[in-house]
C-alpha cells in the first residue's frame, strides 16, 4: 500500500510539471503582462516600463521565468495578488473556506438525494416513480447552472422575497452565535439548492445504473435463495457492490469542495474563492489565478491517488501494488 | 432471479436467421425508447425553429429604439430587447449560432479524441505514454477556469467578433477531447485482444486498413454516444462562456449571450422576457440531446454499462 | 413408497418479452418424493431451470410470471404463500445451488459471513453459534483449514471450492430439498466428479431430496433415482432411471441417449438430433418435437400429445404410444 502511494506520487510529478508549464504558457503568451496591466498609463514612459519589467524579472527569456516561477511555487510562494495587494496564499485562505462551507452542504444534499432517488428508481425500474424521476433528472441535468441560479434568484429572492438576494450575511448586521448561523444558513439556501439540483441528476443516474447492474448479478439471486429479507438483499448485498465505483466518484469530487463555483458564487454574490478568481480573470490578476489553478490541479492529482487507495481498501478483489 | 434464457437463445438464433446486425438491433431498441422519441421531437423542433423559423418572422433583426424594452405582446410574442429588436427572432438566430458551435466543437473534440485515442491504443509504446500523459495533464487542470481564462485572452488578443465563434469552437474542442480519447483507447485495447484482430494479423493487412476497416466500426457506437452527449455539454459550455461575455459577442447573438442580459439588475428583475426564453431554449435542446444520447447508449449496449 | 415432497401441477411460467410471450414452462407436472433424487434433463432453454426457480419463486418479474398451476411443497401451495412465508422456506427448507460458482457468491462479503447469514436468519443462531456451525459445514463439504476459509473472500477460492461453499450454504439449515441447477457444468471434469460425489454423500447422510438439473446424461446415470425429460417447456417423458435408460420411448430421449458416447464402443460419428430447438415464441398446438422427429406422423403436426403413463409408471407424451396403451 505505502509502496503504491509512493509510486503514484512519483508518477504524478511529470503530470504536475506538464500542467504547470501549460498554465504558465497560457499567461506568458497572452498579450499584456503584469507591468502593462498594473502600471500602464499615459504618464509612464517606455523606459520606465522596461525598468519595471527588469525589476519583476519579466525581461528574462521564458524558460528562465518559468523556472523561477515554478521554484517559488515549490516553496509555497505564489506571489502577490494584484487586486488585493497581498500574498495570493492569504487571499485564497480568506475566501476558500466560504466556498468549502457551500461545497460541503452541496455534497451532503447531492449524495443524500441522489442515493435515495437512484436506488429507489433501480428497485422500481419501469415504475411511474422511475419514469417521472428520470424526466426531472434529465431536465435538471440539462440546465446550465447559471440559468437555474438566476431563475431561483428571481423567483425566491426577487419576487417572493423568501431568501436574501445575495451575500453571506445580512449587510450591516452583526449577529453572533445562533443568530449568525441562521443568517448564514438563510443566505446559503439558494446557492446550495442551485448547485445541488444541477449535480443531483448525474449522480442519481449513476446510482441507478450501478444498482441495476448489480441487481442482475448471480449473487443477488443467491442472496434471495437464502431466504433473506428484500431489505437485506438490497442494502447489504446489492448496495455494497453498487457503491464500489461510487467511492471513486466521491473522492474525485473532493477537490471541488475547495474549487468553489465561479458562476453560482458570482450570481449570489457569495464571497467564495470561485467568485474571487472569476474577478481575477476579468482584471487579469494572473498571480492569483495561477496560484489557484495550481492548487486545484494538485488537489485533483491527490484525489485521484486517494480514489485508487480507497477503492483498493473497499474492494477485496483489488490489491494495490 | 432468472434471466429469461429462452429469450436470449431466441435472439441469438434470430440473428443467424434474419441476419439482423448490431445496427439494426440498436435501431430497433432506440425507436422503442420513449425518451429517445421525445428527444428527437424536441430536437427537430429546435432545429427547425432556429434554421427555418426566422423566415416566418414578420420582423427584421434591426434595432429600432422607439420600440425598446417592450414586454411580450401580440406583435412581439417575447417582447423586444433594449435596442427594440424582436426577442423571438433573436432567439431563433441565436439558436443557429449555439447549435452550430455545439456541433462544430464536438466534431473537433471527436477528431482530436478519436485520432489520439486510436493511435494511443493501437500503437502503444512511447506514443501511448506521451498521449496519455497529455490527457492526464489536461484532465488534472480545472476545466471551467481554464475555459474562462482562454475566453479572456481571446478578448486581449482583440479577435474580431465575427471570428470569435471559430475560436470558441476550437477552445471547447481542445479542452474536452480527453474523455473520448481514453474511451476509444480502452476499446481498441480490448478489441486488439480479440481473435478477429489476430486474424487480420495473420492475413498481413496494413495498419491503416486494420484501423479503418476492422477497429473503427467497432469503436463507432462509443464515438456516436460520446459525440451526442458532447454536443449537449458543448452547448452548455458555450452558453456559460458567452454569458460571462467571454464567448460569442455582439453582433452575433447566441443563447448564452442573450442570457447575459440578466447581468443587468433592471433587466434581470423587471424584464424576464429577455433572459428566460434563451435559458429555456438551452434546456430544451440539451435535454433532447441528452435523451437521445442516453437512448443510443442503451441501444448499443443493452447491458447499460456507463 | 415415500410420500411426495414436491408436486408440480400444471405449472405455467411465461416470459413476456419484446418479441412475444415465451412459454418457458408450459403445463408441467411431476413430483419429487422425500429422499429421492430426481434429475431434470433437457437442452438449454427447455425450461428446466425456470421450473426450479418457479419452485423457489425467484422468477424475475417482469418479464417472467407464473401464470398458472400449483406447486405443492410439503403440503403447502408455494404459489399461495406470502412473501414472508416464502422467505422462511427459501434457504431453510429448500436449499439451492447454481451453475456459476464464480459469480454466485457476493464478492465483497467474506465466505464466513455468507454461510452464517441463513443460520442467523432461519435458525436464529447467535453470531458465535453460527460461526461454529459454519466451520462444521465447511469441513463437511470437504474443505480443509476451515477457520482460514471463513475470513477469505470468494475471489481467493477456486471454482470447485466455491461450489463447495455454495453447497455448504444450501445445506446450512438442513433443507428437505436441495435444488442443484447444473452444479458441475462450469467446472473442470475432475472437479465435476468430486462435486457429484459430495452431493451423493451428503444426500445419503441426510436423507434429503435432490432435484438435479442437468443436460449431462452421464450424471443422470450416476446419481438419479428418477428422470424427467423436458423439451421446449414441456415434460415429454419421465421414468425411474433404469427404466428410462433401458427402455426409453420418446424419440427425443432416444436421440439424446444415442448422442452420448459409450465407452468401449468406437463410432465413426456421434449421432446428433437433426434440427434445433424451436423458437419458443408463438408455438402452436402440436408436438414441438415433430419438426425434428424421424417418426413424425400427420397427427404430430396437428395436436399436442398428452403425458400418459404405462403400467410400470413410465410416462411419455408421444403419439407413437397413444394407441398402444388405449388397447
Amino acid at each position: 500500500m505505502a509502496q503504491f502511494i509512493v509510486r503514484r506520487l512519483l508518477q504524478s510529478i511529470p503530470t504536475l510539471i506538464g500542467a504547470s508549464i501549460i498554465i504558465f504558457l497560457i499567461f506568458a503568451l497572452a498579450p499584456g503582462d503584469y507591468v502593462t496591466r498594473q502600471f500602464e498609463n499615459p504618464k509612464m514612459t517606455p523606459e520606465r516600463m522596461e525598468q519595471l519589467r527588469a525589476l519583476y524579472g519579466l525581461d528574462k527569456p521564458l524558460p528562465e521565468r518559468y523556472v523561477s516561477w515554478a521554484g517559488n511555487m515549490l516553496r509555497g510562494e505564489m506571489g502577490d495578488s494584484l487586486m488585493f495587494k497581498k500574498p495570493v496564499i492569504s487571499v485564497i485562505n480568506d475566501f476558500i473556506w466560504n466556498s468549502f462551507l457551500l461545497g460541503v452542504a452541496i455534497m451532503f444534499f447531492e449524495w443524500l438525494i441522489a442515493s435515495i432517488i437512484g436506488i429507489y428508481s433501480a428497485i422500481r425500474q419501469y415504475s411511474v416513480f422511475d419514469a417521472i424521476a428520470t424526466l426531472i433528472i434529465f431536465m435538471l441535468y440539462s440546465l446550465p447552472s447559471f440559468f437555474l441560479g438566476l431563475l431561483l434568484l428571481k423567483i425566491f429572492a426577487v419576487d417572493l422575497r423568501w431568501f436574501p438576494v445575495g451575500g453571506m450575511i445580512t449587510t450591516g448586521s452583526n449577529y453572533t452565535g445562533w443568530a449568525h448561523i441562521m443568517d448564514v444558513a438563510k443566505h446559503m439556501v439558494l446557492p446550495v439548492a442551485t448547485l445541488t439540483l444541477i449535480s443531483v441528476g448525474g449522480l442519481s443516474r449513476y446510482f441507478r445504473t450501478n444498482m441495476l447492474e448489480v441487481i442482475k448479478q448471480d449473487y443477488i439471486r443467491t442472496a434471495r435463495a437464502k431466504g433473506l429479507k428484500e431489505r437485506t438483499v438490497i442494502f447489504k448485498h446489492a448496495l455494497r457492490n453498487a457503491l464500489l465505483p461510487l467511492i471513486t466518484l466521491f473522492t474525485l469530487e473532493i477537490p471541488s469542495l475547495f474549487a468553489g463555483a465561479m458562476i453560482t458564487e458570482r450570481i449570489y454574490n457569495w464571497p467564495g474563492i470561485g467568485k474571487v478568481v472569476l474577478q481575477a480573470i476579468y482584471v487579469r490578476d494572473y498571480p492569483l489565478f495561477l496560484g489557484y489553478t495550481m492548487l486545484i490541479t494538485v488537489l485533483t492529482i491527490l484525489a485521484n491517488i486517494l480514489a485508487d487507495v480507497l477503492y483498493g481498501i473497499a474492494d477485496p478483489r483489488v490489491r494495490l501494488k | 432471479m432468472e434471466r429469461p434464457t429462452p429469450t436470449l437463445d431466441y435472439r441469438k438464433k434470430n440473428k443467424k436467421r434474419g441476419g439482423t446486425s448490431l445496427w439494426q438491433d440498436a435501431f430497433r431498441r432506440f425507436i422503442r425508447n420513449k425518451y429517445a422519441i421525445l428527444g428527437l421531437v424536441i430536437l427537430t423542433f429546435m432545429v427547425l425553429f432556429a434554421f427555418i423559423g426566422p423566415y416566418f418572422s414578420p420582423h427584421q433583426d434591426v434595432p429600432d429604439v422607439t420600440k425598446a424594452n417592450q414586454p411580450p405582446s401580440n406583435e412581439h410574442w417575447l417582447g423586444t430587447d433594449n435596442l427594440g429588436r424582436d426577442v423571438l427572432l433573436r432567439l431563433m438566430l441565436a439558436g443557429r449560432i449555439s447549435l452550430t458551435i455545439g456541433i462544430a466543437a464536438t466534431l473537433i473534440l471527436l477528431l482530436i479524441g478519436v485520432t489520439l485515442g486510436s493511435i494511443s491504443g493501437y500503437y502503444g509504446g512511447w506514443l501511448d505514454v506521451i498521449i496519455m500523459r497529455i490527457a492526464d495533464i489536461i484532465y488534472a487542470m480545472p476545466g471551467l477556469p481554464i475555459l474562462i481564462v482562454m475566453g479572456a485572452i481571446m478578448s486581449d488578443l482583440k479577435i474580431p467578433p465575427a471570428h470569435r465563434i471559430y475560436y470558441v469552437m476550437f477552445i471547447l474542442g481542445i479542452i474536452s477531447w480527453v474523455g473520448v480519447a481514453r474511451l476509444v483507447r480502452s476499446q481498441i485495447l480490448s478489441l486488439k485482444e480479440q481473435e478477429f484482430m489476430l486474424a487480420t494479423e495473420v492475413l498481413g493487412l496494413k495498419d491503416s486498413k486494420k484501423i479503418i476497416k476492422h477497429l473503427f466500426p467497432n469503436v463507432l457506437p462509443t464515438v456516436i454516444v460520446a459525440g451526442t452527449l458532447g454536443v449537449a455539454s458543448s452547448i452548455i459550455s458555450e452558453s456559460t462562456l458567452s454569458f460571462l461575455g467571454l464567448g460569442v459577442v455582439p453582433p452575433t447573438p447566441s443563447w448564452g449571450y442573450m442570457l447575459s442580459a440578466a447581468n443587468n439588475m433592471i433587466d434581470f428583475a423587471k424584464r424576464p422576457w429577455l433572459w428566460i426564453p434563451p435559458g429555456v431554449a438551452i434546456m430544451l435542446t440539451v435535454v433532447a440531446i441528452n435523451f437521445i444520447g442516453d437512448a443510443l447508449r442503451d441501444a448499443f449496449d443493452p447491458r447499460q454499462k456507463i | 413408497m415415500a410420500k411426495n415432497l414436491v408436486e408440480f401441477r400444471n405449472l405455467k411460467t411465461f416470459f413476456y418479452t419484446e418479441e412475444g410471450v415465451v412459454k418457458a414452462v408450459n403445463d408441467v407436472s411431476f413430483s419429487i418424493r422425500e429422499g429421492e433424487t430426481v434429475c431434470v434433463v433437457g437442452e438449454s432453454g427447455c425450461g428446466k431451470s425456470v421450473t426450479a426457480l418457479s419452485l423457489m419463486r425467484l422468477i424475475q418479474s417482469p418479464p417472467g410470471k407464473i401464470v398458472g398451476g400449483e406447486i405443492i411443497f410439503d403440503g403447502r401451495d408455494i404459489l399461495k404463500l406470502s412473501d414472508a412465508e416464502m422467505r422462511r422456506i427459501r434457504g431453510n427448507e429448500i436449499g439451492m445451488i447454481f451453475q456459476e460458482p464464480m459469480t454466485s457468491l457476493n464478492p465483497v462479503l467474506t465466505i464466513g459471513e455468507q454461510i452464517m447469514e441463513p443460520l442467523m436468519v432461519h435458525k436464529l443462531m447467535t453470531k458465535k453459534e453460527a460461526w461454529n456451525k459454519a466451520i462444521e459445514l465447511i469441513k463437511q463439504v470437504g474443505i480443509p483449514r476451515a477457520e482460514q476459509i471463513m475470513t477469505s473472500y470468494p475471489h481467493e477460492l477456486s471454482g470447485g471450492m466455491r461450489q463447495r461453499i455454495m453447497i455448504a450454504i444450501a445445506l446450512s439449515c438442513d433443507p428437505k430439498l436441495l435444488i442443484a441447477d447444473e452444479p458441475t457444468t462450469a467446472l473442470d471434469v475432475t472437479i465435476q466428479a468430486q462435486i457429484l460425489d459430495l452431493l451423493r454423500k451428503i444426500k445419503q447422510e441426510r436423507n434429503m431430496a435432490l432435484m438435479l438439473i442437468t443436460h449431462d446424461l452421464g450424471i443422470v446415470a450416476e446419481i438419479a433415482d428418477y428422470v424427467v425429460v423436458m423439451y421446449a417447456g414441456k415434460v415429454i417423458e419421465e421414468a425411474p432411471v433404469r427404466e428410462l435408460f433401458k427402455n426409453s420411448k420418446h424419440p427425443y430421449t432416444r436421440g439424446l441417449l444415442k448422442a452420448k458416447p459409450i465407452i468401449g464402443q468406437r463410432q465413426e460419428r456421434l449421432y446428433t438430433i437433426p434440427g434445433q430447438v424451436p423458437n419458443p415464441i408463438g408455438l402452436g398446438d402440436y408436438c414441438y418435437f415433430s419438426d425434428r422427429c424421424e417418426y413424425a406422423m400427420d397427427i404430430c403436426h396437428q395436436k399436442i400429445p398428452q403425458l400418459i403413463s404405462d403400467e410400470n409408471g413410465h410416462k411419455v407424451a408421444c403419439w407413437l404410444y397413444e394407441g398402444e396403451w388405449k388397447k
